[in-house]
């Protein structure tokens, strides 16, 4: 590899030279002792330039190991990262300390800067010229923001110059036309929608979703294929899919309907990001139902999938299961199961057992308990929303339900627009409510003022329930970062 | 206590568990095996390793960040620890992810995502101080590509 040749390496081949001219014109001029001379003085420049490049070359290689060090242990080193990186240690005559945030001490170096006139400090980040520009960020860290971007946003930022649009707009560019060039048409592809998770949807859910193919196996798929989602129905095809892509990024979503192929063999189930299990009641002789029990309490327990869609209709003892075989990375749960209050109340007690981020249930109707004590208005279907930490919610079903029910309804019917249940957590210890009990700002005073009237208090029967103070301030600075959007 | 040497001479001496917040640091730490010794960090400024030692310190007790964690909660401290100048902030970015301090990273990514959304191009460009060196063709061009989007 070429190093930069330094001042002083220069001056040596320029003396050099001079001295083999001059040593030329001397030996042509017959004169042997200037000659000789020169020579001897050829042999002692010769001998410094080696040494010295032997000294240079030492030291760059000092440099370069631990330049790749830090490159292969750490981040992706920002520009050239030989550029004056050294462990020399700096000579500290005299220290200065001051408090600096935190518990570090600022040491004052009084040594002067080191650096030869003329030369570019090496700190990017410490210039507002270069590094402090949007456009100057490296594609590497272009990428991490625009991972927190909907794709339209991506593709809104991409369009603003041609240095952004080669950079941000690749991804999902090269991904519509690998999509058209092996058949799939672009407008056909499914954006999926964020309608079912509430946290940041566009973190993880904002990305092409299509069906897996056999077709798909005998193209490469673009290096950019965490923006895909494959949806697959059948262990085997995940199978084939990774052992074709092993490197692959995309997601891999299992579907899991009545004519799912139970075939045992779970070594790929961890690739599994999320489950969606779609099963009605077709009448089928019960033996298939405790096969499919047992098939997909296998299959739960062996992913390691954070989100589950179970659309269970009229198969109690299969919500039953799922809830009982949820592998302990659950955090985001979405059930669409008409049932009875009882089977309800089972699937509740087994996800004490974990930290759900967010629960949606959404149930046509619940047996046993009547509209009118939810004092809900007629509608299809009623949904409960994000019951979060159900481990330290110890209400009573009927309580959660009824609590469930009727600010979902204030939320549709946009009087609590930003209330999200997710950080309420109540207690069996009944307490009557009293707002001087929340330690809450003044800001978040007139917030909760605005959302929630007494009269509201009164009628969602929080009067009556204990709500930990901190959970209502943590709800209500959420609440900003929260919209009925979000939510629905 | 470690010593951190930032680009312009300035020493700061702060705690192992501070500064091994940064995964750079704690490589070279074990790399080093020498406590005593002065950790170079000749791509960040004094004044934003004073900033990234605030934020290692707020955090000094959080569990270690996977790569498989995202930052989806963010505190009302990052909060507003974040609201900084465009400069600062990336600056910022450019030395978390040189000092290998994810969840500092996707805070500061997660930042300038949020300042993005809901923008139009005309906006992020006044934003950000990007130049439209495109041709009316080409706009033309990428507004037909992203049609199918909206």
């Amino acid at each position: 590899m070429l190093r930069d040749i330094t001042h002083k390496e220069v001056v040596n081949i320029i003396s050099l030279i001079a001295i083999c001219k001059a040593l030329s014109h001397a030996m042509k001029n017959g004169k042997e002792i200037i000659a000789a001379s020169l020579v001897s003085l050829l042999l002692v420049s010769a001998c410094s330039a080696t040494f010295c490049g032997d000294s240079k070359s030492k030291g760059s290689r000092i440099r370069t190991r631990l330049a790749m060090n830090s490159h292969s242990e750490g981040p992706t080193i920002i520009g050239n990262t030989n550029d004056n990186f050294t462990i020399e240690t700096q000579n500290i005559n005299a220290e200065v300390l001051k408090k600096v945030p935190g518990d570090a001490r600022l040491v004052e170096s009084e040594t002067e800067d080191k650096r030869n006139p003329g030369e570019v400090p090496s700190s990017v980040t410490g210039q507002k010229g270069s590094g402090s520009r949007f456009e100057n960020l490296p594609t590497d860290l272009l990428y991490e923001v625009a991972r927190f971007l909907p794709l339209k946003e991506k593709f809104r930022l991409a369009a603003c110059s041609k240095d952004l649009e080669s950079r941000v707009h690749v991804q999902p560019r090269q991904m519509a036309k690998y999509f058209n060039n092996i058949g799939y048409k672009t407008k056909n592809l499914v954006i999926k929608p964020n309608t079912f998770y509430i946290e940041y949807p566009e973190l993880r859910y904002d990305t092409f979703l299509i069906d897996f193919s056999k077709d798909l196996l005998e193209f490469e798929l673009p290096y950019a294929n965490e923006i895909l989602t494959i949806k697959f129905s059948s262990l085997h095809d995940i199978q084939k899919f990774k052992t074709r892509f092993k490197d692959s990024k995309a997601r891999v979503l299992l579907v899991v309907k009545e004519d799912f192929e139970m075939l045992r063999g779970f070594e790929y189930a961890k690739s599994i990001n999320e489950v969606e299990i779609g099963l009605r009641d077709t009448n089928e002789p019960s033996g298939r139902d405790k096969g499919v029990c047992v098939f997909i309490s296998e299959l739960l327990s062996s992913t390691s999938v954070k989100y589950i869609k179970a659309e269970v209709i009229d198969k109690p003892e299969i919500l039953q299961m799922i809830s009982r075989s949820l592998p302990p990375t659950i955090k985001h749960i979405e059930i669409h199961a008409p049932t009875s209050a009882l089977i309800l109340y089972d699937v509740f007690e087994n996800l004490k057992a974990f930290r759900i981020e967010s629960l949606t249930l959404i149930a046509s109707r619940i047996i046993g308990f009547s509209y009118d004590d939810f004092k809900i208005s007629r509608r299809d279907g009623c949904i409960f929303n994000a019951i979060s930490q159900m481990n330290v919610i110890s209400a009573s079903i009927n309580m959660k339900v009824r609590m469930s029910t009727l600010i979902t309804d204030y939320i549709l019917n946009s009087k609590l627009q930003k209330l999200k249940l997710s950080n309420l957590r109540l207690t069996e210890d009944e307490k009557k409510l009293k707002l001087s009990n929340l330690r809450l700002t003044e800001e978040e005073k007139v917030d909760l003022a605005r959302i929630l009237t007494k009269k509201d208090l009164k009628e969602l029967e929080l009067e009556s329930m204990n709500v930990k103070p901190e959970y209502f301030a943590n709800y209500l600075r959420f609440s900003s970062l929260t919209s009925l959007s979000q939510m629905d | 206590m470690v010593r951190l040497c930032s680009s312009d001479n300035k020493e700061f001496v702060v705690d192992n568990d501070i500064a091994e917040r940064s995964i750079l640091i704690k490589n070279m730490l074990g790399d080093l095996g020498d406590s005593e010794a002065t950790i170079p960090l000749p791509k960040v400024s004094g004044a934003i390793l004073s900033k990234i030692i605030e934020y290692m310190t707020y955090h000094r007790n959080d569990p270690p960040a996977s790569d498989d964690d995202t930052v989806t909660d963010i505190t009302a401290w990052d909060s507003e620890f974040i609201k900084l100048d465009q400069g600062t902030l990336f600056e910022i970015i450019l030395a978390a992810n040189y000092m290998d301090i994810k969840s500092l990273l996707d805070l500061g990514c997660k930042h300038v995502a949020d300042m993005i959304k809901g923008k139009s191009v005309e906006e992020l460009r006044t934003l950000f101080s990007i130049e439209n060196d495109f041709t009316p063709e080409e706009e033309e061009r990428i507004r037909k590509e992203n049609s199918w989007l909206e």
